[in-house]
């Protein structure tokens, strides 16, 4: 079994030449609409495809938006659920989720990190990948000091338990200081933008770093195809 | 020296097992307080029970009605008078403390007597209003009981609430047992026995709450109890409440034996909390009960149908008892011993007390409660029981008797209902474990239809 991890995107894993350890923490950080839960998907789809049991944390959108769209990269979910290869939480709906797991009230960040804990004590053994899509939205209530607080402690748990976590944060929603404490806390970081290449908008994708380990900090220029997923352009980069 | 057992419930093992036979016991008290009831059940028993006879001397009270107050309480003392087991006199106090008399030699005499009760010696002063000779007449009186080989309880109006006042006949006596009839707050008052000196034995000091119901006095001496054999408990044994994320900040459970407050507002969820603990325990075939001070066991059993547990299947399988007592019909000392008793008959392993203050709002004097919350929690861990208290707290309101509660028990749960971005939310906080390294600061707590759940907080700020 191959003990290191990829992103599932050709071009984006090549940044990261070595691969990744599982217990890794990644930080996606970005713009609205840049992107942030296509990479999401894709990581999602590489994790299955490797025989990953992945963990899908709907916050901004039902998980049935997530399953479309893996759908729509042909990766029929249903079997993996079955499975329980693939386990999707919703912490969209505030009441009345019909999902199997769902956290009702987002207002405790101890609820959802119990339900974490729970799920990933299911699978002893396995091979786990974390998606929360997008944490930065669960933290919107809480004091800088309490999402300091409960980052160290969720991010140490996921890495003593060797489990490869993808958060996604949003850019502009929680304060400067605390994405740049937060940003600390994480072993890779990717951060997706728009910017603009000879006059026209483009998407940008930039490795921001990676933890002992060698990567190409160069902003890449990316588009999203709905039947591709992200196409990456490394030989483009601006 | 031989010990008279009296018979009395509760009075023997204030003396450890009896008086001196040949003592003389002077019983003072207020109007009301028993003094006549407690001399009575002390002559009836030595016939009854002990093979002793006795003599009733009174000299205001006609037999007639002594015999109907004592029919009432359980006693025939007729028919034993009819067996010469028993003599009812009524006479004047000259007859008796006439120097040349033998009246009294003669009618113990007549009926065996080893026992005797006087009603009340109060009566001598109006026959001797000179003190001097009134106390030389009792000094002979007494004297003369002793020659008779009489163990006697003397009866004496108390005639002053100051009790720094000390009458002759407390110097001249063996034993001097007060009885207290105080008012207090709230509707009732509150009788106790307190034994002021015993001559030539050990007795337990302090006063120990007694009542007069059927069949007799019943003293309520918690200090006698605490001999009982210690426990099989061991510190490092837990108790596991069953309640999700309860036991992951307890570190693997209560400490067993330990006596742990709940304290909350209402509707925070000290009632649900409690039960569970119950039904949780009983699912592990640990007996558990439930004692209400406040609610019928309908309207409990009513509650817990909301969740998904069958209390009234475990109560039907014994796993579970209830037992209601208005809390206005408490006494806090025969609540404590009959509640051990009741722990120790059934082995019940955990008990939900619903609620604390209902029991100790009637104790106002700080050192009292203090004594009295300790034998309890005494008791209930030499037995191995793990106990909850639930104790409804008000906002803004001090409450001295908490404080008191929270320094003697060994646990300390504080739930809490707080409004977060307008989101109304419950949280647990693990105030005080002794002896256990537990996890601090509020915790997040959710009663669902499966009972209370806490979200222990990953990070443990406060």
């Amino acid at each position: 079994m191959n003990n290191k991890a990829y992103f599932g995107i050709e071009g984006l894993d090549n940044l990261i030449a070595q691969g990744m350890e599982y217990g890794t923490q990644i930080m996606v950080h970005g713009d609205t609409g840049i992107g942030k839960t296509f990479l999401a998907g894709e990581f999602i789809k590489e994790g299955l495809l490797c025989g990953d049991t992945c963990i899908y944390v709907a916050c901004d959108e039902p998980p049935e938006v997530m399953r479309r769209h893996l759908r729509g990269f042909k990766v029929g979910t249903k079997a993996y659920e079955e499975a329980q290869r693939l386990i999707f939480v919703d912490a969209y709906e505030e009441e009345g989720s019909r999902e199997k797991y769902a956290i009702a009230g987002q207002s405790s960040l101890d609820k959802f990190f119990a339900l974490e804990k729970e799920l990933l004590d299911r699978f002893p053994g396995r091979r786990k990948r974390l998606v929360v899509d997008s944490l930065s939205t669960l933290f919107t209530p809480f004091e800088p000091a309490e999402i300091l607080e409960f980052h160290r402690t969720r991010l140490k748990y996921l890495r003593k338990r060797g489990i490869l976590a993808l958060d996604v944060f949003v850019d502009g929603v929680l304060e400067e200081r605390v994405m740049t404490v937060t940003s600390h806390l994480y072993n890779v970081i990717v951060r997706m933008k728009f910017g603009v290449s000879e006059g026209r908008p483009v998407r940008l994708l930039q490795v921001g770093k990676v933890r002992s380990g060698k990567f190409s900090a160069v902003p890449h220029i990316f588009g999203i195809s709905p039947v591709f997923g992200i196409i990456f352009a490394p030989d483009l980069g601006v | 020296m031989l010990k008279v057992r009296t018979g009395i419930s509760g009075f023997d093992e204030l003396f450890y097992g009896g008086i001196l036979a040949g003592s003389m016991v002077l019983v003072e008290g207020i109007p009301g307080a028993g003094k006549t009831t407690l001399g009575i059940e002390f002559v009836y028993r030595g016939a009854k029970d002990f093979g002793e006879n006795g003599l009733i001397l009174t000299f205001e009270q006609f037999p007639e009605s002594l015999y109907r107050d004592a029919c009432s309480l359980g006693w025939d003392l007729q028919q034993l008078e009819k067996e010469n087991r028993l003599r009812v006199v009524c006479t004047s106090p000259e007859v008796v403390l006439e120097p040349e008399s033998r009246f009294l030699e003669q009618i113990a005499g007549e009926v065996r007597a080893k026992r005797l009760v006087v009603d009340s010696v109060s009566h001598f002063r109006q026959v001797i209003s000179n003190p001097l000779k009134l106390r030389q007449a009792v000094y002979a009186f007494g004297n003369g009981l002793r020659r008779l080989g009489l163990t006697s309880f003397l009866l004496k109006e108390q005639e002053s609430d100051d009790e720094k006042l000390h009458s002759f006949e407390e110097f001249l006596v063996d034993v001097v047992v007060r009885l207290h009839y105080g008012e207090r707050d709230g509707l009732q008052r509150r009788r106790a026995l307190e034994i002021v000196k015993s001559r030539g034995q050990p007795h337990f000091s302090g006063r120990h709450s007694f009542q007069i119901k059927e069949g007799g006095i019943h003293v309520y001496s918690l200090r006698p109890l605490l001999k009982e054999p210690q426990g099989t408990l061991a510190p490092e044994r837990r108790v596991k409440t069953g309640i999700r994320g309860l036991d992951e900040l307890l570190r693997g459970g209560f400490p067993e034996g330990a006596g742990v407050v709940v304290a909350g507002e209402a509707g925070t969820g000290k009632s649900v909390l409690g039960t569970e603990y119950l039904v949780k325990g009983a699912l592990c075939r640990e007996k558990g009960c439930y004692i209400s001070l406040e609610e019928p066991p309908e309207r409990i059993i009513a509650r817990s149908a909301s969740f998904s547990w069958n209390l009234s299947a475990l109560i039907d399988q014994n796993l579970v008892q209830i037992f209601y007592t208005p809390f206005v019909d408490v006494n806090i000392d025969q609540f404590i011993a009959e509640i051990r008793g009741l722990i120790g008959r059934h082995r019940i392993r955990r008990l939900v007390l619903d609620s604390l203050p209902a029991l100790i709002s009637g104790v106002q004097d700080a050192a009292a409660l203090r004594e009295k919350l300790f034998f309890l929690l005494a008791y209930l861990k030499n037995l191995d029981c793990t106990s909850l208290f639930l104790y409804p707290t008000v906002v803004g309101q001090e409450d001295r008797q908490f404080g008191i509660v929270q320094s003697l028990v060994q646990g300390s749960i504080i739930l809490k209902s707080i409004l977060f971005h307008n989101r109304r939310m419950r949280l647990l906080e693990l105030y005080k474990m002794r002896g256990t390294a537990h996890a601090t600061g509020n915790h997040l707590m959710e009663i669902t239809e499966d009972g209370v759940q806490v979200f222990p907080r990953p990070g443990g700020w406060q």
